[in-house]
């Protein structure tokens, strides 16, 4: 056996969310269609990339929200022997690791710049729309979309840079 | 076996570039040698479309037809690694993998750098020393190049002894702690025996057997009287086991 590896439960989230959404698609698409954009014309729909913001954002708040329990050593429980436990017991062991885990104070941080990244995000996407919808001039329009591209690749770190395995205290 | 990349990341790259530093030609390929070709792509992208390899079309063209030269991979012994940033789902990947005779393989967990490890650059790295000396149609060991099951009984005792250590500094716990104890102690011979024995196994795949310091840490052996846990060694357990998790955890 050359490593340990214990894939953490929301690995696919966070996998779809960094990979898929923000590199592949909203990255690449603002790379692509910059200038298209800033030249839009009068009454344009907003791009749907942008359109469907809202729903990502609310997967982020999912990882947010599951991060700290899903590469908690707590959730091993039931994936060895001491499934056999009684519940009780299952629960004392679950608090107890679940503490020790928390003691090693990593995820924590992790999780704060998550989420600061993301208020970030979502107030650039927002100056985006309303820039966009209010018919600004192209460069106000073009400061909104640098200010959402930047935040775009912060998010894109503090994803990646949550852990994809269970933290072992 | 002649090993090529084609858009992989630049980390998973310099891995590939240690066993094959050359570009893949058309030059290359026309001299019909079986190649594995890690590559960054979907098979049902790749390969399930119908354009066929030309020996005849210029080295631009040809080498732009990825599809082609995958086919053409396949038909002469070779093989493909698939890597994604979101992996194909396991039963669509084992259909694949099936259909191409096992001579494709779709890596199971994702290859992108999140949570800043490297342990898909060692996995590949190993795989890749042991296709090397491989010939065209050689059964491919894919299983090295996945992560390799967890030690769930070792990671099970683990759980339990880091249980005893968070509970016994606190006196209010000191229930919760006997109960443990207990519940263990009153499990069944038999699943004690197994998980000790498992637990063993486990601990020389990763330490290589050494006997005197699982026996110093208070570890029941195989063939010992008793599988319960001795109260007063748990602490040296716990710091055993956490040496080997987080050494090859790292």
């Amino acid at each position: 056996m050359h490593e340990i590896y214990i894939p953490s439960e929301n690995i696919d989230l966070c996998e779809r969310l960094e990979h898929d959404w923000l590199k592949n698609y909203l990255q690449r698409q603002i790379n692509a269609e910059r200038e298209e954009w800033l030249h839009r014309k009068s009454g344009a729909p907003l791009p749907i990339v942008i359109a469907g913001m809202p729903l990502k954002i609310e997967d982020v708040k999912m990882v947010l929200q599951t991060t700290i329990i899903s590469a908690s050593p707590s959730q091993l429980i039931d994936k060895t022997p001491l499934t056999d436990f009684p519940l009780e017991i299952r629960e004392v062991i679950c608090e107890a690791v679940h503490q020790a885990y928390l003691n090693l104070r990593i995820i924590q941080p992790l999780i704060s710049e998550l989420e600061s990244s993301l208020a970030i995000f979502e107030k650039a996407a927002t100056q985006f729309i309303v820039a966009w919808q209010s018919e600004a001039g192209r460069s106000r329009l073009a400061s909104t979309l640098n200010g959402l591209e930047e935040s775009a690749v912060r998010l894109r770190k503090s994803l990646l840079s949550l852990p994809r395995e269970t933290l072992l205290p | 076996m002649e090993i090529y990349f084609e858009d992989v990341e630049d980390r998973l790259e310099r891995i590939v570039n240690k066993f094959s530093p050359y570009e893949l030609t058309t030059e290359w390929i026309k001299l019909g040698k079986p190649w594995l070709w890690v590559i960054h792509n979907d098979p049902e992208i790749l390969l399930e479309q119908t354009m066929p390899f030309s020996e005849d079309n210029s080295e631009e063209e040809s080498l732009d037809n990825t599809t082609a030269i995958a086919k053409e991979c396949l038909r002469r012994g070779g093989c493909i690694l698939f890597l994604s940033g979101q992996p194909v789902e396991k039963e669509k990947a084992e259909n694949y993998e099936k259909k191409y005779d096992n001579r494709i393989h779709c890596l199971r967990v994702s290859c992108s750098s999140g949570g800043d490890n490297r342990k898909i650059e060692n996995r590949l790295d190993r795989f890749l020393q042991k296709i090397k000396s491989f010939n065209g149609w050689d059964p491919i060991p894919w299983e090295y190049v996945e992560p390799e099951k967890w030690p769930e009984n070792l990671i099970a005792i683990y759980l339990t002894l880091t249980t005893l250590e968070q509970l016994k500094n606190h006196a209010v716990a000191s229930d919760k702690y006997d109960r443990v104890i207990y519940a263990w102690n009153e499990m069944p011979e038999n699943w004690k025996k197994q998980i000790w024995e498992n637990a063993w196994e486990e601990y020389n795949l990763l330490q290589k057997r050494r006997e005197s310091e699982w026996k110093n840490a208070g570890f029941p052996l195989p063939g010992s009287h008793s599988y319960n846990f001795r109260i007063e060694d748990s602490s040296k357990g716990l710091e055993l086991i956490k040496q080997v998790l987080l050494r090859k955890n790292a």
